[in-house]
């Protein structure tokens, strides 16, 4: 037996419910989230959409860039990359969010760390994207910021290394790709896999790339969200684990090729619309790395691991940030700030594995091959460790 | 504490314990930062300020042999307050060394360092060279207890009426150079912990915190 995700959600809970009692999982057509095939990551409920998005106001776009195959010639491909836009809100070089970051493992580029550990602010949307292309990522956000006699905001961009796939050297990403990414931009549901920046992307030897996830948070009558969108481009097969299961070292008893040993690196994107200071963000990010230990990291030497958390429940109006005499930020209360810390560490796993959930198999660069995560052999092993079930979400 | 000082310092015991606004009088917390430099490392109590980046008791100051002891007194001041350690009741005590060597107190010393700062009165004339300034930047205040052995610094404690968060703070302390400076903002007094679910802050502009670096610098 087989199904796709459509009829899987026509079944409703019926699959997931024998699953749990003593069926073997059934195979596994196409690619869909992990929730949705009942890998339940946490205690927190999801957001609507289980996303980024579904803080108020957060908008993600993607260009993807797939062109050629065969081998490589340097500056013409093949291409297997993009750039992600987020944007925390769309006036945000005008109005300024506070933000916190932390760097598990520096080797790597997240521009703006010093800005935010120094001024706490973020005034720019943050793009994500290829190695090589930082700067001129960096250089088409610069454009976008305002030109007059106050201080102009840092632009933020941040990479990771997908040579194993794609022609990096060549610099294939250009301003036009960044401003489509901006423009494209919405909320709702976002694209997951290999899309944008994640495109050639590679996650515990599997297809990796981009993923998302959020959380709900219901406390004192309010509402609010924690939300995550990772570029998952790190791990070693063997070390891949989901909600504890060891899947990484059960599929790598079987006869896989391996693709390469730890040596890159992940973004990790953390929104919520809770007021938040920037030293409180500055916590909220540190727990990310929790999220992603979960799912197998250890955040390698090599590896460029950092971490942005942004809240769009403070704005802070430019002209008042530089000049004046005092703005006033809403703060939460650090005896309130638990589930929140909770909250990144679920919505950081589960953004991991849905990026491998939604990754097909891709060939790149002089034939290069890098297999999906087996979601059929995933489930199965999840199966066995009595770790699949739960309510599907659609 | 005259009305115009941002903090008191109370000596006893070869300590000193620097008491911010009226401490014994109104439990609050206060955002703090703090540098160290040059490999300085008598430092307790650096945890939560660290992850919380707040202070809600007196800093202590001691000769390095004792640190241990007047930490101990720091928690009894604390517990005094609130036995389940919360943040914002004095714990955990920051405590600070001084690289001088610790005389020999009588066996009572705790009590009598803990009187003291309960009663906010210096029992005895200062152990080592301190000196307090004051200055202004524009409606703000800036006060300044600065610590020598010798010729040389040992630790800078800066403190602000102006309100600022701990980013800023720490833009401050990076302004002076001795082996440990901390900078206090009092412009916000926060609530308890759990009193409620949010508050505000006031938080100064880049050109009020220019001008306040410029005059920090001056002193």
């Amino acid at each position: 037996m087989s199904f796709d995700r459509r009829q899987f959600m026509q079944l409703g809970a019926l699959p997931l419910l024998a699953v749990q009692a003593s069926a073997e999982p059934a195979r596994v057509e196409g690619r869909h989230r992990a929730r949705d095939l009942g890998v339940t990551i946490g205690r927190m409920t999801p957001g609507k959409m289980n996303a980024i998005t579904d803080v108020p106001g957060v908008e993600v776009g993607h260009t993807t860039i797939i062109e050629g195959h065969g081998d490589l010639e340097v500056g013409k491909g093949p291409v297997r990359t993009g750039v992600t836009a987020i944007w925390p809100h769309r006036n945000i070089v005008d109005e300024f969010l506070p933000c916190g970051v932390d760097a598990p493992n520096g080797n790597g580029e997240l521009s703006g760390m010093l800005q935010a550990s120094k001024l706490g602010i973020l005034n720019s949307p943050v793009c994500l994207t290829n190695t090589s292309s930082v700067g001129m990522v960096y250089d088409a956000l610069q454009s976008l910021q305002p030109v007059d006699d106050l201080p102009a905001g840092t632009p933020v961009v941040g990479e990771t290394w997908d040579a194993e796939l794609n022609d990096t050297i060549g610099r294939h990403v250009h301003a036009a790709h960044v401003q489509k990414a901006l423009a494209a931009a919405h909320g709702g549901p976002v694209s997951e896999g290999a899309v944008g920046g994640g495109t050639g992307m590679i996650c515990y030897e599997y297809k990796g790339g981009i993923g998302t996830a959020s959380r709900r948070i219901d406390a004192a009558g309010m509402t609010h969200h924690v939300g995550v969108l990772v570029q998952a481009n790190h791990g070693s097969r063997e070390l891949l684990r989901i909600d504890g299961v060891p899947v990484g070292a059960e599929l790598s008893k079987q006869d896989r090729p391996k693709v390469r040993p730890e040596l890159n690196s992940i973004l990790m994107i953390v929104a919520t619309d809770a007021p938040f200071l920037p030293h409180q963000l500055d916590r909220l990010a540190r727990r990310a790395t929790h999220g992603l230990a979960r799912t197998g990291s250890i955040s390698g030497n090599a590896s460029g691991d950092f971490t942005l958390a942004f809240s769009t429940g403070n704005r802070i109006p430019r002209e008042a940030f530089y000049r004046g005499t005092t703005y006033r930020m809403q703060s939460i209360e650090q005896f309130n700030i638990h589930p929140y810390l909770e909250a990144v560490s679920e919505a950081v796993e589960e953004a991991i594995i849905n990026a491998l959930f939604m990754s097909k198999d891709m060939t790149g660069i002089n034939g290069n091959f890098v297999p999906a995560l087996p979601l059929t052999e995933t489930l199965q092993i999840m199966h066995s460790h009595g770790r699949l079930g739960g309510v599907a979400n659609g | 504490m005259g009305k115009s000082e941002l903090f008191q310092v109370v000596e006893s015991q070869h300590c000193q314990a620097v008491l911010f606004e009226d401490w014994n009088a109104i439990p609050g917390r206060f955002f703090v930062a703090n540098r160290s430099r040059h490999g300085f490392n008598a430092l307790l109590g650096n945890g939560v300020v660290n992850e919380f980046r707040t202070i809600s008791g007196p800093i202590l100051l001691a000769p390095s042999a004792m640190l241990g002891g007047v930490y101990d007194v720091g928690l009894r001041l604390a517990d005094a307050r609130d036995l389940e350690a919360p943040i914002d009741q004095g714990w955990p005590p920051m405590t600070v060394g001084i690289d001088v060597a610790a005389p020999e107190q009588p066996d009572d010393w705790k009590e009598r360092l803990l009187n003291a700062i309960q009663r906010q009165e210096s029992d005895r004339s200062p152990t080592w060279a301190h000196q307090t300034l004051t200055g202004q930047s524009g409606d703000y205040r800036l006060q300044v207890l600065e610590c020598r052995v010798g010729e040389k610094p040992s630790v800078t404690i800066i403190a602000t009426d102006a309100p600022m968060l701990p980013q800023q703070l720490e833009r401050l302390a990076d302004i002076d150079t001795a082996p440990l400076t901390i900078a206090v903002s009092v412009g916000n007094r926060l609530p308890r912990v759990a009193a409620d679910k949010f508050h505000q802050v006031d938080v100064i502009s880049e050109e009020q915190l220019t001008s306040l670096l410029s005059a920090a610098a001056a002193r």
